[in-house]
């Protein structure tokens, strides 16, 4: 096994902040990720914690006012993304790295047949093809994601959300990118169907070997399909890992929070345990520790001193103050 | 089991061989007032386009026979005649031309004009939406039919000189529609995610957007083209119109005034003409717009 790992996409230093009315809303604030080749990363985090900022500059669609990139290097298989031109944009976007967005329901164009917008995406980057086989090949994406393609000279309206949000996953896998980044693409489907789409999307990730960021904050989609985790607060990732890493040797106090506030489906008496207070408003981030008026392990060097990040071991990254002892654990991965 | 597929498949294939205009028409075909409506506006429009082939203009239209003057509708005369003793049925038809065609005409100037106006303000915003919607704002202050009166005195009164006034006072409402539908537009997740996909600017403004304004549009054109009827018989009416003798209909309306108490029908019916092709118009309108949506349930 090579130690070469190669890196579809990676994101250095971001910092985005939107200018509304005076404000500076500081959505992300130093974010650091690496992506490798036919893994799944999970980015968990609450909203608002930066998570769909970061996906969509990674393809470089933060509105223009009021966002702004203030700083970071972002490179999808080599290439510069947030210093192409337009041009040079237009042919990454759907090509190199596709987006599936939340809500099927408004993600797809209501005037226009789900066979013409799967093959829009084709024809536009394919242009050797002619328009009736990229439709053919859109049709054969439909069959892909498990309908009919007869369906194809539908219209959106005429499918269910469920397929719904398979037709944006076959308009975004038409191309077969690189990169493929998924914000939140089960959370208005019914769980039921969750399960159908999470198991057709981890076998298109088979078949094609695409590279996956799954933004969610459901931690046990995450348990299902990725291969990495990434958890971020208030624009900062405080935690990452592998899988392995992240759920069963936890180490950042907000991990075991979220992981505190699932139900215990087998001690229904329990009580629940939610994190105490809110994430603070991006506008009005203190110096500290972002986490620290939540935290129960907080003290007051949290609150002056931005954590820095640590490496655990190999793949492990936690960015919490408190292990700047050598003997803390939080309570969840102390040894009984 | 198998003959459950076949039909399955066979109404599947139904649906894929019916193109978006096939499908737009036979809906619009279920809508029995909107059917109405087309087939009165193509009459009228088979009459603009005949009526030339239908009618001698010299004698007819434009001359007169004064032994023949204000008869009462008959036979001879369905319509009558007026005070120059021409046949108001002739003339009416003949008139069908020019309604028609200005309406037509002054509607595709001020859609020329206003759309790209409109779709440019609601899609790039900034510093053109606010100079280009002020410009638009001074435009509506003035009542259409003083603008229109306006610029037929100032450019002198022709037929041409009507179709730009008129077109004129359309301009402003026809942007701010087309805007707002844009704008409405611009920011759903569809066009986001045209974007991420690396769709050009153009492409998503002339595929994505504009085909979603489209009923919004559609709706616009056809109440203008029926206002526009109106306003160029307003303007006829009041002289500023048509040269004589041409015989548009506002111009037979005010030349039916004089006789009003005993030749009632010189007034009737160039009114009722009116009336019935901007009833048409607006029913058509409405159901070609239900007929575009395709949410509409069938």
């Amino acid at each position: 096994m090579s130690n070469e790992k190669e890196i579809v996409l990676s994101i250095k230093d971001l910092v985005v902040h939107y200018e509304v009315d005076g404000d500076v809303i500081k959505a992300v604030n130093g974010m650091t990720i690496q992506l490798e080749k036919g893994r799944t990363l999970g980015l968990v985090g609450e909203t608002g914690a930066g998570k769909t900022t970061t996906a969509l500059a990674a393809l470089n669609l933060v509105p223009d006012p009021p966002g702004i990139i203030k700083n970071g290097e972002i490179q999808i298989c080599g290439k510069d993304v947030l210093h192409m031109s337009q041009k040079e944009l237009e042919m990454v976007r759907g090509y190199d790295i596709a987006m599936i967005f939340q809500d099927p329901m408004t993600s797809l164009n209501p005037v226009l047949t789900v066979g013409f917008q799967i093959a829009e995406s084709i024809r536009v980057h394919e242009p050797e093809l002619n328009s009736k086989q990229a439709y053919e090949r859109a049709l054969d994406m439909l069959e892909l994601v498990g309908i009919d393609r007869h369906r194809g000279s539908e219209y959106p309206h005429q499918f269910s959300g469920g397929m719904r949000q398979r037709v944006v996953i076959a308009i975004a896998l038409a191309c077969n990118p690189h990169v493929l980044v998924a914000d939140e693409p089960t959370t208005a489907l019914d769980v039921t169907i969750q399960a159908q789409v999470l198991d057709m999307m981890n076998n298109l990730k088979n078949k094609f070997g695409t590279s996956t960021i799954i933004i969610t904050h459901a931690l046990g989609i995450v348990a299902d399909i990725c291969d990495d985790v990434a958890v971020m607060y208030a624009g900062r990732i405080i935690e990452q890992g592998t899988l392995d890493d992240v759920f069963n040797r936890t180490r950042h106090p907000y991990t075991e929070g979220l992981f505190n506030s699932l139900p215990n489906i087998k001690d229904r008496k329990a009580e629940l345990k939610p994190i105490p207070g809110l994430m603070p408003d991006p506008a009005n981030l203190l110096e500290g520790c972002a986490f620290a008026d939540r935290c129960s392990y907080a003290t007051d060097v949290c609150r002056t001193k931005q954590p820095e990040q640590r490496m655990i071991s190999g793949t492990h990254m936690v960015a919490c103050t408190a292990y700047d002892d050598p003997n803390f654990m939080i309570e969840r991965s102390r040894k009984p | 089991m198998f003959k459950k597929k076949e039909k399955r498949q066979s109404i599947a294939s139904q649906y894929a061989k019916r193109t978006k205009l096939g499908e737009i028409w036979y809906r619009l075909k279920k809508n029995k007032g909107a059917m109405v409506g087309l087939a009165i506006v193509a009459l009228f429009v088979l009459i603009a386009i005949f009526a030339d082939v239908m009618f001698d203009y010299d004698t007819q239209i434009a001359g007169y026979n004064l032994r023949n003057k204000l008869i009462k509708p008959s036979l001879e005369h369905p319509f009558g005649t007026d005070e120059m003793g021409r046949d108001l049925f002739a003339r009416l038809l003949y008139g069908t031309r020019f309604s028609m065609a200005i309406a037509f005409s002054s509607v595709l100037f001020s859609v020329c004009v206003g759309l790209p106006m409109g779709a440019m303000c609601g899609y790039l915003g900034g510093k053109f939406d606010l100079i280009a919607m002020r410009l638009l704002d001074i435009l509506r202050s003035i009542p259409g039919i003083l603008m229109g009166i306006v610029i037929v005195s100032w450019l002198g009164q022709s037929t041409v000189n009507l179709v730009i006034a008129i077109g004129f006072s359309m301009v402003a409402p026809l942007a701010s529609a087309t805007r707002a539908a844009v704008l409405t537009v611009r920011n759903t997740e569809y066009v986001e995610s045209a974007r991420s996909i690396g769709l050009s600017e153009w492409r998503i403004v002339m595929v994505h957007i504009i085909p979603n304004c489209l009923s919004t549009i559609l709706v616009q054109i056809t109440l203008r083209v029926a206002n526009a009827i109106i306003a160029a018989s307003s303007l006829s009416f009041l002289g500023l119109g048509v040269p004589i003798p041409s015989p548009e209909w506002g111009a037979l309306l005010s030349a039916g005034r004089a006789y009003i108490r005993n030749a009632s029908y010189l007034t009737i019916f160039p009114g009722m003409a009116i009336m019935v092709l901007v009833l048409s118009l607006n029913v058509l309108g409405d159901g070609l717009r239900d007929a575009m949506d395709p949410k509409m349930h069938k």
